[in-house]
């Protein structure tokens, strides 16, 4: 429970990644606590505890996010309202590019949004390979394509 | 924008989550016996009800083909006995799905565990996909021994031309009803046009899977 309550900033970015929905994300974010709960005793301690988190979280809010999409068939279009986490004053150029950022990020497939809130996290690119299950150099490569992609947009909204 | 000014942008989101985010976790304790993993049993009905009728299936079609057998029915006998097989395969499959679904765990990488789950949405097509295979046996039931030496040319030839294009057009259907071929117009419209929208998204998610894990 403990460990939950310290890490809950994961569980919540995860599934602001993954769910646009207000009353879907809170059944996403119950989802991923269950499955935490559930799991924790084949944790293994080799790997760091945010890791074994973020790859938990991470499969539930894919499984989740697909399960959803088949049931509403369609994509909405994504909204500045979509992406907030709670009711807050937008202010200051940090504000602007904390928004900026969740509004690339949701618009990454799946996979790729895993990989850029992993490397956002600051996990080494073994960390991240090993909780993708692709190698080093696809991490490697596929991050700077991505890097690339978000500077561009950063720079275009900027200008 | 740098590197390490994504990170401090997201590093400054984590701040504000932190000072935003009220979790009280106390409400989850009653779920969580109740809840867990209740997605992934979802998926045992419809499996052991198919493993239940292929069961009763199989029954059917093993009495036919002893029956047919014993009294020197040869081919109906044969070809009740290769769809019986077939079948027993397909449910094999069925009870490999089971399987498979007790060795999910989410902590596993994401890449296997979707990969997994999306083959599980699929199993269906597999099923079909071995089921195809019984087709030219519907083409041999009603030959015999007598039909054969009778000399007719014209019904050996038919006999022949049926079967064979049965034979290779369930090998060609069985090769190519797979995830890989999911741009194909002809399998996307088989199976848009039969309301089986999960299942094409299932096998576009396996697609991009295959996708990602190549290096560029």
């Amino acid at each position: 429970m403990q460990v939950i309550q310290s890490n809950k900033g994961i569980i919540y970015k995860v599934a602001n990644a993954y769910c646009h929905d207000a009353e879907d994300r809170k059944d996403l974010v119950q989802e991923i606590i269950i499955q935490l709960w559930g799991t924790f005793e084949r944790y293994d301690d080799t790997y760091k505890l945010s890791t074994w988190m973020y790859r938990i979280a991470l499969n539930v809010a894919i499984s989740f996010h697909r399960k959803t999409i088949s049931r509403a068939s369609i994509n909405e279009p994504l909204t500045e309202s979509m992406i907030n986490i709670a009711d807050d004053n937008h202010h200051g150029k940090l504000e602007a590019d904390i928004t900026l950022l969740q509004k690339f990020i949701n618009e990454l497939n799946e996979l790729d949004k895993a990989l850029m809130l992993l490397y956002l996290e600051e996990n080494s690119y073994r960390e991240i390979a090993e909780v993708l299950g692709i190698t080093e150099t696809n991490v490697a490569s596929k991050i700077s394509r991505i890097k690339e992609k978000l500077k561009q947009k950063f720079k275009t909204l900027n200008n | 924008m740098e590197d390490m000014d994504l990170q401090a942008v997201w590093k400054a989101y984590d701040n504000k989550l932190e000072k935003l985010l009220q979790l009280n976790l106390h409400t989850f304790e009653a779920l969580q016996t109740q809840k867990a993993n209740t997605t992934l049993r979802q998926l045992f009905l419809p499996k052991t009800l198919g493993i239940i009728l292929g069961q009763i299936w199989v029954l059917f079609l093993g009495s036919f083909a002893f029956f047919a057998l014993k009294h020197v029915y040869l081919f109906f006998g044969i070809s009740v006995a290769a769809i019986m097989v077939i079948t027993i395969i397909a449910m094999a499959a069925y009870v490999r799905d089971m399987v498979l679904i007790y060795r999910i765990n989410n902590d596993d990488t994401i890449t296997g565990v979707q990969e997994k789950l999306a083959q599980l949405q699929l199993s269906t097509i597999t099923t079909i996909r071995i089921s195809v295979l019984q087709l030219p046996f519907y083409t041999t039931f009603y030959l015999s021994k007598d039909m054969l030496l009778s000399g007719n040319f014209a019904y050996l030839a038919l006999a022949i031309i049926t079967s064979g294009l049965a034979f290779f057009g369930a090998i060609w259907l069985y090769k190519n009803i797979n995830y890989k071929n999911i741009d194909k117009k002809w399998l996307r419209s088989l199976l848009k046009g039969s309301g089986w929208n999960a299942t094409v998204k299932a096998m576009e998610f396996l697609k991009e899977i295959d996708t990602f894990k190549l290096e560029m």
